[in-house]
């Protein structure tokens, strides 16, 4: 299987979604400003239709009902003309500030355990294989990607709101609906911020290019002064505490490391970093999935998290019917959804929840059985 | 809102404060237009004669110049180089006078940060509430082992550093806590130079007046002939409309010809791809040429530097994601998946096909004969 779904798989879903979007029809949530932000359409035959604008809520849920987008986007900038194709002529007015941490990135030790190749013999290799030609990698979501990426997004929020002085109510966090998160600052004072400035931000919160020297001038002589210490320096100094079990004043620091002190600011550097998409925060033109709408890739919603400690996103996000699917999988690792334990499963044809089937269809993995009333589902 | 009274002495290196203004008034100055028809010979109109002329043409002010003038007549001279300045209506005038005012400024905030720190500190967190309405603040704050003076706010900072060096000024160099960047009272001072530079290019564009006096229409004709002259030659710089070049090069080219202050970065990156895509050192100072802070030593002595004509090695082009890590990607659909700004040249230049015609796009330059339009001038 190449990826590619066929028409069964395209009609279950899209039968899916139109149910999940007429059943949440006056709970989808509307970008702020809507009538500034450029909408987005991904179909279901695999066009992006951009540049499109909706004036007021009904306008776009009424367009969301008639043509069942397979992914629905909109910009974090506002514009003058958010339909205008040209986006020199758009007339930018601001952004809001986003970050996305993909799971990918973080390289949880789950990863290599059940993302997998799945070729076009219908052969599976595992990730440490490697790449062939004729495989596509197939990511999966697990709850240890889900923790992981929850960890990454309580660093950043500490970042934001210690560091950047960004209050908690200007914050937004979603589950991308996928294997991802995504934070929405949408603060009077850093809307009207250029890419330059947006990447500074960037730099700033994965310390991309920060300078050894700079944190070297910074540390103190004494141990009474290291609790002076603000912003990144001093997560930094509490990684190397962490790490030498004594105060790392410079000369503990410098006496412990045997002068290499760059390669011991780097590691407690690495350990310090959060690791976001730089380009999602620079890229005032991007479009960005809207919250509780569903994701193309798995068939899950992009959850809004109100209380990101609470949040259970392979629980909430799986939103689509529960009404059995008949299916026949090719090939999955165990997927976790909703509490229950489905699979591993190999070239197996059962009935499954329409949620888990929906995830498995998405990914490439199985198809719809076609019952003999040639419905696909009830 | 900070109380600050100033002195006399003091507004009259301040002029662009309505505290000046007010002094002109209390002096019995007029400060309407019409009324200044005194014209040439007034000692304040040949100050800001001198005045428009030093900022625009010379590219700095000479403390000089003002040397021993009354206050109320060093305050009359910016008015009214501010005016010749604005009666050229060229953007590119504007910004090189508002620079050397700006630099001037600076100047002086630092002799006074060396003379009275306290009392500097003071004066400068008036200017940014009063020119950029910002809170300079002024902090005694020890982190770690270096001690700060004053402290801004986030998205000020962000906003008045935003052409400076990064690897100098980005917020990642630089002490944060709470949503304020901390600094010393001179990386203030400096700053403070981005945001007047701005402020007066604003205000000296917005500065026509509808029926200005004949000598006033002459000063800034002459002014506009003297720049023409003085400035290089923009024919010789490469053109921005030149469709072998990626958007990102495009648009560096585009905003320098506008007579716009690069960011650094961008400076940089402009010159390393104009370097290494075979054009002239000549054309690419000539490029830079345009820019307001442009001085032809030091930009022919970088450009050098880059191509590695001075023993050193030629830096290479960053890449698509650096360039998109850092704002300046300008990807479009010409751009099709090339990873870097010279493969896009490489692909342009089609690698040994004719030069002439057949390319898709139709961006096809290949007309190096194809100069920019000149701007005003
Ligand atoms: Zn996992």
């Amino acid at each position: 299987m190449e990826g590619g779904l066929g028409e069964g798989e395209i009609e279950f879903l899209r039968t899916s979604y139109r149910e999940y979007y007429y059943r949440h029809s006056s709970s989808l949530w509307i970008p702020p400003r809507l009538e500034s932000r450029e909408i987005g359409f991904l179909t279901f035959e695999g066009h992006f239709k951009r540049h499109m604008r909706a004036g007021t809520p009904g306008e776009l849920v009424g367009a969301v009902l008639r043509e069942v987008p397979w992914g629905i986007f909109y910009s974090v900038s506002y514009y003058e003309d958010p339909g205008n194709p040209d986006m020199d002529e758009k007339g930018w007015l601001g952004a809001d500030l986003a970050f996305d941490i993909d799971v990918k990135d973080l390289h949880p030790a789950c990863m290599d355990a059940h993302d997998f190749y799945a070729c076009a013999d219908g052969s599976v290799r595992p990730l440490s294989d490697g790449a062939l030609p004729g495989c596509r990698r197939v990511d999966w979501v697990c709850p240890s990607c889900v923790e992981a990426g929850r960890r990454e997004v309580l660093r950043l929020l500490d970042l934001l709101q210690r560091d950047l002085g960004v209050r908690p109510d200007s914050i937004s966090i979603y589950y991308s609906g996928h294997r991802g998160f995504h934070v929405h600052v949408e603060d009077e004072g850093l809307r009207d911020l250029g890419r330059e400035a947006r990447a500074q931000i960037a730099d700033y919160v994965s310390l991309s290019s920060y300078d050894p020297a700079f944190f070297a001038r910074l540390l103190p002589l004494s141990e009474g002064h290291l609790g002076t210490l603000v912003g990144w320096p001093a997560r930094v100094v509490e990684a190397l505490r962490a790490k030498y079990g004594v105060p790392p004043t410079r000369p503990a620091l410098e006496a412990l490391v045997g002068g290499d002190l760059r390669a011991a600011i780097d590691a407690a550097v690495a350990a310090v970093r959060v690791r976001i998409d730089p380009q999602v925060t620079v890229d005032i033109s991007r479009i960005f999935r809207m919250p509780t709408s569903l994701n193309e890739k798995t068939g899950m919603s992009k959850l809004p998290c109100a209380d990101i400690i609470a949040c259970d996103p392979l629980t909430e996000a799986a939103v689509l019917s529960e009404e059995p699917v008949k299916v026949e999988v090719s090939y999955a690792p165990k997927l976790q959804l909703k509490g229950y334990t489905y699979g591993p499963y190999r070239r197996s044809t059962l009935k499954l929840p329409g949620f888990v089937a929906a995830f498995l269809v998405s990914k490439g993995v199985a198809k719809i059985v076609k019952s003999r009333g040639g419905a696909s589902g009830p | 809102m900070l109380r600050v009274s100033f002195g006399e002495e003091e507004l009259g290196d301040l002029p662009f404060l309505q505290e000046a203004g007010d002094l002109l008034v209390r002096r019995g100055y007029a400060i309407s237009l019409s009324e200044l028809a005194g014209g040439p010979g007034e000692p304040y109109v040949e100050l800001g004669l001198r005045r428009a002329r030093a900022g625009v043409i010379d590219g700095r002010l000479d403390p000089g110049i003002l040397r021993g003038a009354p206050p109320e007549h060093r305050i009359l001279s910016f008015v009214i180089a501010a005016l010749i300045v604005g009666a050229t209506g060229n953007a590119y005038a504007a910004r090189r006078f508002a620079l050397a005012e700006a630099r001037h400024l600076e100047g002086l905030l630092r002799d006074r940060a060396r003379a009275n720190r306290g009392d500097a500190r003071t004066l400068v967190s008036a200017i940014y509430s009063k020119v950029l309405g910002m809170r300079l603040e002024p902090v005694d704050r020890l982190i770690g082992a270096e001690l700060f003076e004053v402290r801004l706010g986030l998205s000020g900072y962000l906003l008045l550093s935003s052409s400076l060096d990064p690897s100098k000024w980005g917020i990642v160099a630089r002490v944060v806590d709470g949503g304020y960047v901390y600094m010393k009272l001179e990386e203030s001072i400096r700053l403070l130079r981005e945001g007047v530079a701005k402020h007066l290019e604003r205000r000296v564009l917005s500065a026509r007046v509808t029926s200005p006096p004949e000598w006033l229409v002459a000063a800034a004709a002459e002014l506009s002939r003297e720049l023409a002259r003085a400035r290089p030659a923009e024919s010789a710089a490469p053109p921005a409309s030149s469709g072998e070049y990626p958007p990102c090069v495009r648009s560096l080219l585009r905003r320098l010809e506008s007579g716009e202050n690069l960011p650094h970065f961008a400076r940089f990156f402009l010159a390393a791809f104009l370097v290494n895509a075979g054009v002239p050192l000549d054309e690419i100072v000539a490029a830079f040429s345009r820019s307001p802070d442009f001085n032809e030593r030091i930009t022919r002595y970088q450009v050098e530097h880059i191509a590695g004509a001075r023993g050193g090695k030629r830096y290479s082009v960053p890449s698509c994601a650096k360039l998109e890590a850092l704002g300046l990607c300008a990807r479009d659909a010409t751009c099709d998946g090339v990873r870097s700004p010279l493969a896009y040249l490489r692909r342009r230049r089609g690698g040994g096909q004719p030069r002439a015609g057949g390319e898709e796009g139709g961006g096809r330059p290949g007309r190096r004969g194809d100069r920019i339009p000149e701007d005003e001038l």
